[in-house]
């Protein structure tokens, strides 16, 4: 299918500027010059590097039309119900984790992080995909794999010390676009299911984490974020045209 | 006229009877004499030397239609029919769900289409923690 586009090649490019302050509503004391505790670089010449390797596995999505009942377990009344959208008008996608019967079990977009739920596979599209994002938070990189081919590698900021990116299995829950790549978020940001352990309050929103472009090409390679994965902005272009809502984002 | 006649014109009138019935009697076929040849005396090699046999012509296969009703494979001729039944007619009753004659091929499995694209005319305002 059209999903599987191969060897894109990029190039980031570097530019020292502001740090990424995200909205000024930090609840955070944030450093004078935004970064919440800021960590040593990672890296130093922060480039995209496309390399190949193999990895395996598709992904199942289940995508929402309308309001969809989750329940705690299969067959079992629902316990709460998520909107057909997201806060910011996305479509509702589920990342699939086990199948059983005529029911699905999906992770949720919700606090904690690694809530999971049931819901009827009759309720839902379920759709499989090829791409998922790895994030190696030691490393301070984001790879991205499409039918166990690596894409792209691209150096990365993570959360600083007192915000620190959080952990685990998520998901692309929103596809945004900012309109102006001069933007705190640059031109694209990508809402995950995955939120803050730190910060409950972030410029309005619950904390959510998401990927995103810079305005401060500088930060890359750095710990210096909210805990939010910045990218350099062609990257964020890149991911645009290859993340799925539901496209498994895992983070360690 | 006596009895002694009567008898005797009886009996001859019988034998006439009988000479006139009795089929010819066929004449036997005589046995071959000496100068009827049944099998060639002379030699088939000419001065030039014996000529190559003459080819075998290939049988003449006779016209051959298989039917459904005798379906008799024809070494020479055969012939493929379409003996499959003859789709069931549609009934008439306009309520009765009629089978498709071309029915459409299954649908593959649901693949993802491509990522949906950002709408960049509706710029949003994420409050991701930056």
């Amino acid at each position: 299918m059209g999903t599987h586009v191969r060897a894109l090649l990029l190039a980031a490019t570097v530019a020292v500027s502001a740090a990424c302050g995200g909205g000024g509503s930090a609840p955070a004391d944030e450093a004078a010059a935004g970064s919440p505790g800021v960590d040593g670089p990672a890296s130093t010449t922060p480039t995209t590097t496309p390399t190949t390797a193999s990895a395996e596995g598709t992904t199942l999505v289940a995508r929402a039309d309308g309001e969809l009942a989750v329940s705690p377990e299969p067959g079992a009344p629902p316990s709460h119900h998520l909107p057909a959208t997201t806060e910011f008008g996305s479509p509702r996608a589920l990342l699939v984790l086990d199948e059983q019967g005529d029911w699905l079990h999906v992770a949720l977009p919700d606090r904690p992080n690694g809530s999971t739920g049931w819901i009827a596979r009759a309720d839902v599209e379920v759709r499989e995909f090829d791409e998922r994002v790895e994030i190696d938070l030691a490393a301070r990189t984001l790879t991205l794999v499409d039918g166990g081919e690596v894409v792209l590698t691209t150096p990365i900021a993570v959360g600083a010390s007192a915000a620190p990116t959080p952990t685990g299995a998520f998901y692309v829950v929103d596809k945004l676009a900012t309109g102006d790549p001069d933007d705190t978020y640059g031109p694209f940001a990508f809402g995950l299911s995955a939120h803050s352990d730190v910060l409950t309050e972030f410029a309005g929103g619950d904390g959510q984490v998401g990927i995103h472009g810079t305005n401060d090409p500088a930060s890359i390679g750095q710990a210096v974020s909210h805990g939010c994965i910045r990218v350099p902005n062609d990257v964020a272009e890149a991911l645009e045209a290859r993340l799925h809502l539901g496209t498994p984002v895992t983070i360690g | 006229m006596h009895l002694t006649d009567r008898l005797t014109r009886m009996l001859l009138g019988a034998m006439t009877l009988g000479a006139v019935l009795v089929p010819a009697t066929v004449a036997a076929a005589e046995p071959p004499g000496p100068g009827d040849l049944t099998t060639p005396t002379t030699d088939p090699c000419g001065p030039d030397g014996c000529l190559p046999p003459e080819p075998e012509p290939e049988p003449e296969c006779p016209p051959f239609v298989a039917t459904c009703d005798d379906l008799t494979s024809n070494p020479c001729d055969p012939v493929e029919e379409d003996c499959s039944p003859d789709p069931e007619p549609c009934p008439q009753d306009a309520d009765a769900d009629c089978p498709d004659p071309n029915p459409a091929p299954e649908p593959e499995p649901e693949v993802g289409p491509d990522p949906e694209p950002v709408d960049p005319s509706v710029p949003a305002d994420p409050n991701f923690t930056g």
